[in-house]
């Protein structure tokens, strides 16, 4: 059951939840995790599963890899992005291209849940259950707002980090993905965020 | 994509899970309606190519061929089937 936040005794305030998860991604140095992610379509009634690992580190750089069923690596490494997909490498300035720059700020936000502070992107609002709180962020921006009707973070309480993201797009699909094996701030080898 | 009494319907998404279109197709008349399309892709030139190149790489897949090439646009499709037990 669902609950917004208000102000009993034991609840904490939308502002209050936000800074314990702000204080809890500042003291991630890096992540690394494997996730689950699970694509619903709509017009086809259809369920679409895919796996993979994400590694991440402060202060600007990720690694998304899909393991199966396809295999596709998206790095982030300060300003440049490298994308690889079969045998071919691509490699992007997100200086040079105003949606990239911006896809990857979220990208790199949602993993940690510092977008809940981002006010300019997202209108927030906050509910708990027993374990988690739920963030639901309504785009602000036209560009996504055409995409998303809205992006929900699910935060485990006991360690305020992200523990699944769920992308609901305005053509009814949804994309939900669950973060397993979470380690923080284990040393991350500087080729993580290189290709192979 | 799936056949929906005659009708086959299918969707393409990116790696990330993000829906770029969602299409219909008659295969007795060949035509392919859009059923909705991702903003960034939403002009009218790229609409009639997509709905052209549906029509064809899908006429192409029933003849057993998983690649289509668009030479005037400089578009290739290759498709491969996905493992049944990724799809529910």
């Amino acid at each position: 059951m669902l609950c917004s936040l208000g102000a009993g005794a034991q609840e904490l305030s939308q502002e209050e939840v936000v800074q314990r998860i702000s204080k809890a991604a500042q003291l991630t140095k890096s992540l690394q995790c494997e996730f689950v992610q699970t694509k619903e379509m709509k017009l086809l009634s259809d369920k679409m599963v895919s796996c993979g690992k994400l590694y991440y580190q402060q202060p600007q750089k990720m690694r998304w890899e899909y393991t199966s069923p396809y295999r596709y690596t998206f790095i982030v490494n300060g300003s440049e992005v490298t994308i690889r997909k079969d045998q071919r490498t691509d490699k992007i300035s997100v200086n040079d291209s105003k949606v990239f720059k911006e896809i990857t700020r979220i990208m790199m936000n949602c993993v940690l849940g510092k977008a809940l502070s981002d006010n300019r992107s997202f209108k927030t609002s906050i509910a708990s259950t027993s374990s988690e709180w739920v963030a639901t962020m309504v785009p602000q921006n036209s560009e996504m707002k055409k995409m998303f009707k809205a992006i929900t973070l699910y935060f485990d309480k006991l360690s305020s980090m992200v523990s699944k993201v769920v992308l609901s797009e305005q053509n009814g699909d949804s994309t939900m993905i669950e973060m397993k094996e979470v380690k923080t701030n284990v040393p991350l080898a500087s080729t993580i965020f290189t290709v192979d | 994509m799936r056949n929906n009494e005659g009708l086959i319907i299918g969707s393409m998404f990116n790696e990330f899970g993000i829906s770029a279109l969602a299409f219909s197709y008659d295969p007795t008349t060949g035509k392919v309606e859009l059923k909705h399309i991702i903003g960034m892709l939403d002009r009218r030139v790229v609409r009639r190519t997509l709905k052209k190149d549906i029509s064809q790489w899908l006429l192409l897949l029933r003849q057993g061929k998983a690649v289509y090439i668009n030479q005037r646009r400089g578009i290739t499709y290759i498709l491969k089937p996905f493992d049944d037990a990724v799809v529910e």
